[in-house]
């Protein structure tokens, strides 16, 4: 049984029955894509934020960098960063406490910038969105291609001088770092339901808006925009269309989860997958704001080094999922 | 009670700090909230071990890592640390 027939019966008792829309116009068309999308990712979004909301709870990213350096990992760390980073959070407003830390720690800044690269591209949030939206498949081949990203980026950036290249007070501040530390909010063995519902509710709200004017959005194209518009321009052969979208989201910056369902109704419509996915990850993995605060912890030239890894992983990403989808 | 609004800078330091004054109002008994920022911000959030900033600082026990925009929340916040 599909899980999510309930939300299609309700978007179409309220479209077809309570406003009386005809079916098959194209408003009742687009306004029932956009109550059955809604509900079903508002849906999921509360499922994940919870579960999300305990890890968290468990593992927080202070307890993370204790776990990297509390050992050797040969190379195993790269892997072990690249996927905390896409199960935690991360704000730019915290890039010199986490560089610091991190540094501070003994782990290697090719570890940190694992952490750093994958972070903001994989989060619960937009996982949930593409698989309701996408499907499984081709979104567990994008989380691992984010992890991946994560790891390669990671292990080129290793190479770079961090005395020459990470400020000196940032060098000067990790010296003083004590990784023996325990948090003093260390979450003690008792389940806080409560909390973690609470959390999950604050998360879904704050990011619902922007799922409504993502969806609102992608409903009307789906219901506006006629059948496969962009195919003669944009169809996967393409070349251009990756490096493309990739360059023109960099100076964008939204929350993946208000593109994603934009490009799912650009896909339909025949924008290639690959296109679509490059220009998702690049407004949320590089960003002006983002670049503006990690000057203050790097030098310009890594900084650049920074952004062109990760510009260059999203356009392979992109092509790979144009071939594979 | 000693409240801290730890930060480096941030835009959203600066809010939660705002947002903490107005909390520590409606405790209204002796508080006394302090802005740690900058260069001392990051000391102190090193000295508490943590790696993300804001953080609310109560007695000196950690009461709150992140943003919170609702002032009873953060009220509530510190008066569950200080007890």
């Amino acid at each position: 049984m599909d899980l999510f027939a309930p939300f299609q019966g309700i978007s179409d008792w309220l479209v077809y029955n309570v406003l009386q829309l005809e079916k098959g116009s194209h408003l009742a068309d687009s306004l029932n894509f956009f109550v059955y999308d809604s509900l079903k990712i508002l849906f999921l979004l509360l499922v994940i934020n919870y579960i999300m909301a305990i890890i968290r709870y468990y593992l927080p990213i202070e307890k993370i960098r204790l776990f990297l350096a509390s050992r050797k990992w040969y190379g195993l760390d790269y892997v072990l960063a690249a996927s905390f980073g896409a199960i935690t959070p991360f704000c730019s407003c915290s890039s010199i406490p986490f560089f610091v830390g991190f540094l501070g720690t003994g782990i290697p800044i090719g570890v940190t910038f694992a952490f750093l690269i994958t972070s903001p591209l994989v989060n619960e949030a937009a996982v949930v969105l593409l698989a309701g939206l996408f499907g499984w498949k081709l979104t567990i081949v994008y989380v691992l291609s984010g992890i991946l990203l994560g790891v390669i980026g990671g292990l080129i950036l290793s190479k770079v001088n961090v005395r020459k290249h990470i400020n000196a007070d940032i060098l000067t501040l990790s010296k003083n770092v004590r990784s023996n530390i325990e948090s003093s909010e260390n979450p003690t063995a008792k389940l806080a339901w409560g909390l973690w519902w609470r959390e999950a509710i604050q998360l879904t709200r704050k990011l619902f808006p922007y799922i409504l004017i993502g969806v609102g959005l992608g409903a009307a194209i789906h219901g506006y925009v006629p059948q496969s518009f962009f195919e003669q321009t944009l169809h996967s052969g393409a070349w251009w269309t990756v490096p493309l979208a990739t360059i023109v989201a960099v100076p964008l910056y939204s929350n993946a989860v208000g593109v994603i369902p934009i490009m799912q109704a650009l896909v339909i419509k025949g924008v290639p997958v690959g296109a679509a996915f490059a220009f998702m990850m690049a407004t949320v993995g590089l960003s002006l704001p983002e670049a503006l605060i990690l000057k203050k912890v790097m030098s310009y030239k890594l900084l650049a080094l920074y952004f062109g890894v990760v510009t260059i992983g999203i356009m392979i990403i992109g092509y790979m999922l144009n071939i594979l989808f | 009670m000693t409240i801290e609004v730890v930060g480096t800078g941030c835009p959203t330091c600066k809010q939660l700090y705002a947002l903490t004054l107005r909390a520590a109002e409606r405790i209204g008994s002796e508080t006394k909230v302090e802005y740690v920022s900058e260069a001392a911000g990051m000391k102190r959030l090193m000295e508490l071990g943590l790696m993300r900033s804001p953080a609310l600082v109560v007695n000196g026990k950690v009461a709150m890592v992140g943003f919170e925009p609702s002032i009873d929340a953060i009220k509530e916040k510190i008066l569950e640390t200080s007890k």
